[in-house]
């Protein structure tokens, strides 16, 4: 299944975004629990049913920087998202409740 | 482990990564890391990247909390104007202008991780904490 859904990121490759889209979607979508360890970034944990299935880095708030495609993948891979799940994630067709449903699919 | 998260690192693994290995151009230490540095032409995925990779291995963390039981494997890619430090077992990378930064946050970011893992039950974690957390045990050792 994640290898399939990789193939398919293959295919639609993530497209471009600042970096502070990228955390702003995130955060507003995804809602993560914010931990603030020792490292300069934090890290947002995801929950489903009280168990902890995922963790992202979050980006820092860079208006105008676009985040580095290679490092966008990343994020993507840690939210179990494949290319254009994180392309409609990012550019909004992609809700919060139905980043919820895949992402209970993909770690069950 | 997350097999798609290992699997797309720069298109690092299986024959590919074989061939990089190989054909290594420089091996040496950086910033107290074991570093080998390879020229890297098939990773067709990321626009931004330079093409080459280097393999390291952390061997402390900045902590007296934990003891490094085995070294921990880290590679680094290459981007304009920035390092990425990656450590694919426990799904983290580190950042930074230079190796030696990018290194310095993986090791960070590796310690939060640890902090967390360690101090939760195995009830509270999915299938991929879990397999983070057995990787983490192999490469540390909580000191009490």
């Amino acid at each position: 299944m994640e290898k399939s859904n990789h193939a398919h990121a293959e295919k639609m490759p993530i497209n471009p975004y600042p970096e502070s889209e990228i955390r702003a979607k995130i955060l507003n979508k995804i809602d993560p629990v914010l931990k603030k360890g020792n490292s300069k970034h934090t890290r947002g944990d995801i929950y489903i049913d009280g168990k902890w299935v995922a963790k992202v880095k979050i980006p820092n708030h860079h208006p105008k920087k676009m985040m580095y495609k290679s490092k966008s993948k990343f994020i993507a891979q840690d939210l179990k998202l494949s290319g254009d799940e994180f392309n409609d994630l990012i550019d909004c067709p992609l809700k919060g409740p139905a980043y919820y449903e895949i992402l209970r699919k993909k770690v069950s | 482990m997350d097999e798609n998260w290992e699997n797309s690192q720069a298109s690092m693994s299986g024959t590919a990564y074989a061939d990089m290995i190989k054909s290594a151009q420089n091996v040496g230490f950086v910033g107290g890391l074991l570093v080998a540095s390879y020229l890297y032409s098939k990773d067709s995925s990321s626009s931004d990247c330079k093409n080459i990779v280097s393999d390291g291995k952390i061997e402390s963390l900045p902590s007296d909390d934990y003891e490094v039981l085995s070294s921990i494997d880290v590679k680094f890619q290459y981007l304009e104007g920035e390092v990425l430090a990656l450590q694919t077992d426990l799904e983290l990378y580190g950042e930074g202008e230079n190796q030696f930064e990018a290194v310095n946050d993986l090791k960070l970011e590796i310690l939060d991780l640890a902090d967390d893992l360690f101090n939760a039950s195995e009830s509270e974690l999915g299938k991929h904490p879990k397999a983070w957390k057995k990787a983490i045990m192999r490469m540390l050792k909580k000191c009490q």
